[in-house]
Parts: C-alpha cells; sequence; structure tokens
C-alpha cells in the first residue's frame, strides 16, 4: 500500500492557491513512511498525470477548495471520482484542471488510486497577483497538516 | 473598417484590406501554452487577402524583471517565464552570464583556453535538455497532431483518449519527466544550474536505472508509436512553401548550446551576428513580436534542424525518418511534426549511452566565482520549438540589460505566410470559413506554437489609468 499526497495550487501569483504549496513545506519537515510520496503539483495540468498514474493505491489531495463557509473553513471529502470539466475543447495541457486530467488518465486506461480523499481549506482570495496567504488560511495550516499525516498513518496501518 | 497599419513582410502578400469583405477567426487555438487565434480575412469576392496570427497576452516584463540581477538570480528568474520549458530558458540564461563574465570565469582555471564547464556539467545540462524535449515532442505528435489524424476536436475527445499511442506517449513522457527530474532535481523551475556547473546530485544506480527504462521503452512501444504516425501519413498534406531555415550548428546534430548559427544562403554565422541581422516588430494585430530577417521570415525547430544536420542523427533515427516519410531537406510545414518523431528517435538512441557515461564520472566541487565584472555573452539552444537566445549585458556583474529571442516568435512571420499560402487556393476553390479555419489549425499545430514565453509588447491601451484630475 502506497500513498500519494499531491498538493496543487500556484504557490507564488494567486493568493490563498499557495496554500498547497505551504503545506507541502510542512510536510517536507516531517518523517514520513517510505510509502509516502508527497508530490507539489503546483499548476502542472497535463503533467499531473505523471505521479496520478505511478501506482499508488491512496490519494490525499490538497487544494484550496471553495465550499461555501468563511475563509479558513477546513474540508475533508471522500469522493469516489471526479467530475470532467472539460469535454474536448482542450486550449493547453497547462490550462487542464484536476478533474479532467483524472477522467483522462480513466480513459486511457490507467489504473488509479481506489481510495480518494481530498483536504480542502476555503480560500479568502485567489485574485491573480496577490502574493501571500490570508490570516485565516495561514491559522488553518497546521491543523489541515496534522490530519494529512493522520490520514497517511491510518490508511498504512490497515494494510 | 479599420484602415490597417503597413506592415513589412505583410504588404507584400496580403494586399489591400481597405475596404469591404469580411473576417472569420479559429477561435483560440489548442497549443502546448497561452492564447493565439488565427483570423483570415476576405474581400468581397471572398477571396482570401489575408491571415493573420493574433496573440492577445500581455505582456510579462521578464527582461525588465532581470536589471540589477546576479547570474545565478537571472536563471532563476528566466526560467519561471514559464514551466514549460525552464530547463533550456534556464541554460540559455546561464551560458549568457558565462560567456559575458567569460575573463573572471577565465581566472579560476589554470588553462590558457579559457573557462570551459565540464564534461560532468556538460552531460547533465545535455542530458536535462533531451529529456525536456523528448516530453515537449510526444506532446505536440500525440497530443494535438494525432488527434487531428483521426478527425477528432483535441486528445480530450473520448477516440483520441483510447488510441492505444496516446498512453504509450504518456508512458514514455513519464520515462522522459523523470530522467529530466534525476538530473535536475526538479524538472519545473531547477535550481541546479549554476555559473560554474551543475550541482544536481546523482549516482551511477540511479543513472543506469535511467538508461534501462530508456531502452525498454524504446524497444517496447516506441516501435507502435512511430507505426502508428507512418500509417496514418497520408493524413498529411503536400504543401511546400520555400524557407529559410535557421538552426545551431555543432559537431553533433544540435540539442543543447552553440556558438555559431546556420542561416540557409547567408551562411554560417557567430550568434552575435546573427542577432545584428534580426528585426523584432509587433503587427497591429498581435502583441507579440515576428521576428524577421531583411524583413523576410524565417523558420527554427526540428524541421530546421533536420535541414542541416540529417547526417549526424543516429542510424536508428534516419531509419525512422525513412518510415515515416520524411525526406531530406522537407519544405513541408506539416513535416515538421515528422521531423520531431525523428528528434524522439535520435534522443532514445542517444541518452542510454549518456547516462551511461555519466555514470563513469566523478563528482565535483563547483568553484566559486565573484560576480563584479562587466561583460556582453548570449547564450543559444535549442530548444524543443527552435533556437532560443538570451543575450545580456552584465555590469560589475549585475543584468543591466536583457534580451530574449524565442523560437515561436521567431516563426510566426513564417506561420503567417504559410496560412496564407496554402488557404488561399482553398478559399480560391470554394472552401468555406469553417473548412478553412479547419485547414488553418491543422497547419498551425505543425509549428508546434507555444506562446508561454514568446515576447510580448505592452500597448498603449493595455493601459488603465485613474482618474487624474
Amino acid at each position: 500500500m502506497t500513498v500519494l499526497i499531491l498538493v496543487l495550487g500556484n504557490p507564488e501569483l494567486r493568493g490563498d492557491d499557495a496554500l498547497g504549496t505551504v503545506i507541502y513545506e510542512k510536510l517536507q519537515e516531517q518523517a514520513l513512511s517510505p510509502d509516502v510520496t508527497v508530490h507539489n503539483g503546483m499548476t502542472g495540468g497535463w503533467d499531473l498525470m505523471i505521479p496520478l498514474t505511478d501506482g499508488h493505491e491512496t490519494l490525499l489531495l490538497v487544494d484550496s477548495l471553495q465550499g461555501g463557509g468563511p475563509p479558513g473553513t477546513i474540508y475533508r471529502e471522500e469522493p469516489d471520482t471526479f467530475k470532467p470539466t472539460r469535454t474536448t475543447a482542450c486550449i493547453s495541457p497547462h490550462d487542464l484542471d484536476f478533474p479532467t486530467i483524472w477522467q483522462a488518465a480513466v480513459q486511457m486506461g490507467y489504473d488509479l488510486p481506489k481510495k480518494i480523499v481530498v483536504f480542502g481549506i476555503e480560500p479568502k482570495t485567489i485574485q491573480q497577483g496577490v502574493v501571500a496567504i490570508s490570516e485565516e488560511v495561514a491559522a488553518a495550516v497546521p491543523k489541515v497538516t496534522e490530519m494529512i499525516i493522520a490520514e497517511c498513518e491510518r490508511v498504512l496501518s490497515e494494510t | 473598417m479599420t484602415q490597417l497599419m503597413p506592415f513589412p513582410f505583410a504588404l507584400r502578400h496580403t494586399g489591400d484590406h481597405s475596404g469591404g469583405g469580411s473576417k472569420f477567426t479559429t477561435g483560440p487555438l489548442d497549443k502546448t501554452e497561452g492564447w493565439a487565434q488565427i483570423n483570415g480575412i476576405r474581400n468581397e469576392e471572398r477571396e482570401l487577402i489575408a491571415a493573420q496570427v493574433q496573440v492577445l497576452e500581455h505582456s510579462r516584463s521578464m527582461e525588465k524583471l532581470l536589471r540589477g540581477k546576479t547570474p545565478r538570480e537571472a536563471l532563476l528568474i528566466m526560467q519561471r517565464v514559464c514551466g514549460v520549458c525552464p530547463v533550456v530558458h534556464g541554460i540559455a540564461a546561464v551560458e549568457a552570464a558565462r560567456k559575458a563574465l567569460l575573463a573572471a570565469l577565465t581566472a579560476l582555471t589554470a588553462s590558457c583556453e579559457g573557462f570551459k564547464i565540464s564534461r560532468r556539467t556538460q552531460l547533465l545540462e545535455l542530458i536535462a535538455m533531451l529529456g525536456g524535449t523528448l516530453k515537449s515532442h510526444l506532446e505536440h505528435i500525440y497530443g494535438f497532431v494525432a488527434p487531428e489524424m483521426i478527425r477528432v476536436d483535441s486528445i480530450l475527445a473520448p477516440d483520441a483518449m483510447k488510441l492505444k499511442v496516446v498512453r504509450m506517449a504518456m508512458d514514455l513522457i513519464k520515462v522522459a519527466t523523470k530522467v529530466t527530474d534525476y538530473v535536475t532535481g526538479r524538472s519545473v523551475h531547477p535550481v541546479t544550474f549554476h555559473l560554474t556547473g551543475s550541482t544536481a546530485e546523482v549516482d551511477a544506480k540511479g543513472l543506469l536505472g535511467h538508461a534501462a527504462c530508456i531502452e525498454r521503452a524504446k524497444n517496447e512501444y516506441f516501435e507502435r508509436m512511430v507505426e502508428f504516425i507512418a500509417t496514418m501519413r497520408s493524413a498529411i498534406p503536400d504543401f511546400e512553401v520555400p524557407r529559410r531555415f535557421v538552426a545551431l550548428d555543432g559537431d553533433e546534430y544540435p540539442l543543447h548550446s552553440g556558438d555559431h548559427v546556420l542561416v540557409g544562403d547567408l551562411g554560417r554565422l557567430q550568434v552575435r551576428d546573427f542577432f545584428s541581422l534580426i528585426r523584432e516588430d509587433t503587427p497591429p494585430h498581435s502583441k507579440t513580436y515576428f521576428v524577421t530577417i531583411h524583413d523576410e521570415p524565417y523558420v527554427v525547430g526540428a524541421a530546421a534542424r533536420w535541414f542541416y544536420h540529417e547526417p549526424k542523427l543516429s542510424p536508428y533515427a534516419r531509419s525512422v525518418a525513412a518510415e515515416v516519410g520524411l525526406p531530406s531537406a522537407s519544405m513541408n510545414p506539416f513535416h515538421n511534426t515528422l521531423a520531431q518523431l525523428v528528434e524522439c528517435a535520435h534522443i532514445l538512441s542517444i541518452l542510454p549511452r549518456l547516462l551511461t557515461e555519466l555514470a563513469e564520472l566523478p563528482d565535483e566541487e563547483l568553484p566559486m566565482v565573484a560576480h563584479t565584472k562587466d561583460g556582453v555573452g548570449i547564450g543559444a539552444c535549442e530548444a524543443p520549438r527552435g533556437t532560443l537566445f538570451h543575450w545580456a549585458l552584465y555590469r560589475d556583474g549585475k543584468v543591466a540589460s536583457a534580451r530574449a529571442l524565442i523560437p515561436t516568435s521567431q516563426n510566426l512571420a513564417a506561420m503567417e505566410r504559410d496560412l496564407f499560402e496554402y488557404a488561399r487556393p482553398l478559399a480560391q476553390a470554394g472552401a468555406t470559413d469553417g473548412e478553412l479555419s479547419r485547414a488553418m489549425i491543422a497547419l498551425a499545430h505543425s509549428y508546434d506554437l507555444c506562446m508561454s514565453c514568446a515576447v510580448r509588447m505592452l500597448k498603449k491601451e493595455d493601459l488603465v489609468h485613474s482618474h487624474v484630475h
């Protein structure tokens, strides 16, 4: 059993979208099991296919998530799959979002992680040109990081 | 209708379009990155009188951001123009610095020949670039051209997704990306390039493991990927247009950096002399520089490298060229895709040998150098889409001025000319706007456009002023 922690989000230019990179850096300070891979997907687009199709059984996806709560709200979801947002119009591989990449990998016949857990934080702003994360999101980062580490330990202990 | 402003080469082939008529557009083109569309302009008799490549992305001001920066800062910043080709931008930037500060670097060595990067650094940089070029070409061939060959809209169409070669291409892209990741630390914005060499940490076991993966990929499925293109060969239009090709010269097939440029009838030039020949203009319909030589378009990229350096390719690559029907010195723009496939074959042939050679070299410590000198340098590299140039003027060891000459910018003038020459007879034969759009999109795809780093000009209409009175 191996776990892929895939963090997403623009690390520099879109405000709270950088929370993925902030959490990635916190995870780098942890002594995680060798069965855990942490990948900073940033705004990877088509390149996200690379870690996604490496044969991991569990995916922990980390990103800013607009769920309707106040900024800093933490979400933990266990979806079965992702609904693609694009059908056939493809402007650039860089432009594709994660759900579309996921469905493309399904159609290409890859074995994808069977268990998916999504950790999200409600952003305050993802406006272009904002270079720091908000106080509300920064306050949620330690808790989400703990939740991710605990999730890894739980998943690995179940095998 | 708005009077279009004169533009050097445009007037020669597009005629007067100040009267009535109509305009159609392809809408946003799918390409590696960035926003661009093609416009076609017809006169009242429905003749096609102009083809425009319209790019409306805003300036990124990368060259201005480099001012006052050290060589290390400059290469890290310049890479960040985009995450698609950061390796080649990093190498072009560091090469410009190496050439600008050559005197300071030479003082570090006892050699009267002057400073040269070590073979270890040379291999690390070359292998990184080869991995990046392989990935880029495969994305283009199987992500954009293959769907077109089977007449579907895009790689996301179910029929395209289910093509076995698309899955194979993705698997090979993974192998190539992991090679680049390994020899640079990370393939997106690597931090291991330095003025005096590379600090990437590699070992024999890792390098030989990657060599084995490349061999396996070449033997297990690349052949079938080539077969697919060969069987779909009839989908590639026959269309030739005379062109001046530009590519770096070198003893080997050029997929790294160089000091001399081949410029067709203008011969073999030093990179700085080539730089003095070119002219960059922004046409009224676009915000991207179009680059010409003596007001004439030229072409860079795989087709240009094939034109000049076919004999330097590996025997395997040349056999792939024969299998897919790529003729020597082809003047067909659509054949750029075939030339890219041939380069993939070449890279797969030579990568295992290079990784093995690197595995036998010891680690090295890099000398430090003080950045306090003046100098001008041009770093010239063969990026996937063509020759990339970074020019930098250093004063007291910091960037005083910089310019980047991007492959796609260099191809846009030729692309516009080709679009017009290709679509005009189709229009004369009665093609509808939709049919012309599809034809022009197919031709545009063969150029493997990427607008991400193509330099853009800030125009006055981009500026928003607050109320000042």
